[in-house]
Order: structure tokens, then C-alpha cells, then sequence
């Protein structure tokens, strides 16, 4: 513990301050109560007692909304992660047409969710968090690109070329790294957003 | 002098398909090269002849690959000898599910242009 925070200290700075509090307070000794109590005074009470029952509620219903909106904003990244997993079985290729159609299954969870928070108001830090237009670009570039034919005949190393036949890619081993660091990093971020969202 | 402006709209799900596939024919059905060559290209010269702007709907498909969509368009620039300036005075684009293809697309294109550029400087 620091000087500072000594007890001794901190008691003799609570005398000080009882006494420095009691100065002006001590002429409200000679105040009396009234024994009798008027309508006045009972309907005072009421109205007081029902104004705190309505705003116990008020604050109740606030709480309970509060924590409806944000599970569905939950809900909507946890369909986020569910397409993340499915991009498991796509990490050496596959059928070209079902990882664009997972692709865009991905991006339109992803426009929900934010638009969600958007319209809830959130704050823009939250907002940037549950946006993931980057990624998904990124992505599909791992995911479905493949050279240009130029670019492919100068190719100097084959590796990094991922090739399409009959509509079925195949992720060169180079791609393959990069693919799954990028869905590790995008996990990574839908974890960080669920996070803000439920420390809000 | 009134200049009309009349709108071709193109929409990729119904005048092409809704499961979008490769790059080149020869890598798989559907390639943005097909589009390109068959669909896309009649429609832009079309458009330039009347002087129309072509709208480019890229919703109702299953999804895009980076591929097909720089094919589709950065072709246009690489392959057909276009510019960026005539497509962006031509070209515009539209989308409710996918707005961000919208951007990845101008990108391509971009892209396209610079390698042209490069290339003619060579």
C-alpha cells in the first residue's frame, strides 16, 4: 500500500471530513416534525411510491430489450461463425459454384448483422467491429481466383496458382496457408465484435 | 437542347445464370468469359451506339468468384481494348444483396486500366 492510502490516514481524513459536514448541518438539530399528517400528505406518498414502481418497470423493460436486441445481434454473428466452420471443407478446392454460394451466404449474414447495429443505434466503434467487407474480399480472392492467362504462361512458380476444371477449383498450396489464416483472422474478429456487444 | 438518356439494364441472374462459374470456357460452364464475350460486350456496344447507360444488376445469382468478375469486367479493358473513362461513362451497377461487389468490381476494372496504361508505356 502506498503513504497515501496509510489507515491512519485515511481515517483522520474521515474525521476531518465528518466534522467539516457537520458545521452547516448542525442548526437543522432545532427542525421538529409535525405529529399530524395530512391527505396532502398521504396522497404525496402514493404518488411518490407509484412514480418509483413506474420507473422500476420502465427500467426493467429498458434491461429486457436491451438484452433481446443483443442476443439477436449474437444470433446473427453466430450464423456468421457457422459459415466460417463450413469454409472447412473447402480448404484445398472444391466445386467452384458452392463456395461462391457459401461466399455469399457469408456476406449476406454479415450485411444483416451490421445493418442490425446500425439500426439499433450502436456506437461506430461497435459498427466498424461488424464490419467485415474486407475480409469477405478477401476471401473470395483466396478462395476463387485464378490467374490470368498471360500472367499464368509467365508463372515461375506453380504453387501459388490455384486451377479450375470442369468448375472444380483446386487451391494452390501456396492459397492454402493464406485460406486458413485469413478464416483464423476473421473468427478472431467475430469474436472481438460479440465481445464489444455484450460489454455494451 | 434535351438529351434523353434511356436505361439498358442487364441482369446477370436471368440473361446469363444464377449459378455464375470460372473464369475462362475452358475451365468450366458459365465463365466470365462467355459472359463477357456473348452477353456482356453485345449489350455495352449496344448501349454506346445509343448512347444509353447499362445498368448491371448482379443480384438472383448463387454467388460471383473473384475470377469471373475480374474477367467479366477487367476483360472488357484488358481483352476488348476499352477504357476505365468509356466504361465508367457507360457501365453502372446495381446491388441489394451484395453492395461491396459494386466496389470490388471498379477495382478490377481500375486495376485493368493501370496494367493497359503500363503495357502502352512499355
Amino acid at each position: 500500500m502506498t503513504p497515501a492510502f496509510h489507515p491512519f490516514f485515511l481515517v483522520l481524513a474521515g474525521v476531518i471530513v465528518g466534522l467539516l459536514a457537520a458545521l452547516p448541518l448542525k442548526n437543522y438539530g432545532l427542525l421538529t416534525l409535525s405529529p399530524e399528517v395530512t391527505m396532502g400528505n398521504v396522497f404525496q406518498a402514493c404518488a411518490t411510491i407509484l412514480t418509483g414502481l413506474i420507473v422500476a418497470a420502465y427500467i426493467q423493460r429498458s434491461v429486457h430489450a436491451d438484452r433481446k436486441e443483443k442476443d439477436l445481434i449474437l444470433r446473427q454473428l453466430d450464423l456468421v461463425l457457422a459459415s466460417l466452420d463450413e469454409f472447412e471443407r473447402f480448404r484445398e478446392g472444391g466445386k467452384l459454384t458452392d463456395i461462391t454460394a457459401l461466399l455469399k451466404r457469408l456476406a449476406v449474414s454479415c450485411k444483416a448483422a451490421k445493418e442490425i447495429v446500425v439500426f439499433l443505434k450502436y456506437s461506430r466503434s461497435i459498427v466498424d467491429q461488424t464490419k467485415f467487407d474486407s475480409e469477405i474480399k478477401e476471401l473470395r480472392k483466396l478462395a476463387t481466383e485464378t490467374p490470368i492467362k498471360k500472367i499464368q504462361d509467365h508463372a515461375q512458380n506453380a504453387l501459388m496458382s490455384s486451377e479450375v476444371r470442369e468448375g472444380i477449383i483446386k487451391l494452390a498450396e501456396g492459397q492454402r496457408a493464406k485460406f486458413d489464416a485469413e478464416i483464423q483472422k476473421f473468427r478472431m474478429k467475430v469474436f472481438k465484435g460479440q465481445m464489444c456487444i455484450n460489454k455494451f | 437542347m434535351i438529351i434523353q438518356v434511356f436505361l439498358m439494364l442487364l441482369n446477370i441472374a436471368s440473361d446469363f445464370t444464377t449459378a455464375p462459374g470460372p473464369r475462362y470456357d475452358s475451365e468450366g460452364k458459365f465463365s466470365g468469359e462467355v459472359f463477357r464475350r456473348d452477353v456482356l460486350l453485345p449489350k455495352l456496344n449496344e448501349a454506346l451506339q445509343k448512347k444509353d447507360v447499362l445498368t448491371v444488376c448482379l443480384d438472383g445469382t448463387a454467388g460471383y468468384g473473384t475470377s469471373f468478375l475480374e474477367e467479366s469486367f477487367g476483360g472488357l479493358i484488358r481483352e476488348d481494348k476499352l477504357t476505365l473513362a468509356t466504361l465508367n461513362s457507360v457501365l453502372k451497377f446495381e446491388s441489394e444483396e451484395e453492395p461491396e461487389l459494386i466496389t470490388e468490381i471498379r477495382e478490377y476494372m481500375t486495376d485493368a486500366e493501370s496494367e493497359r496504361i503500363k503495357e502502352a508505356k512499355a
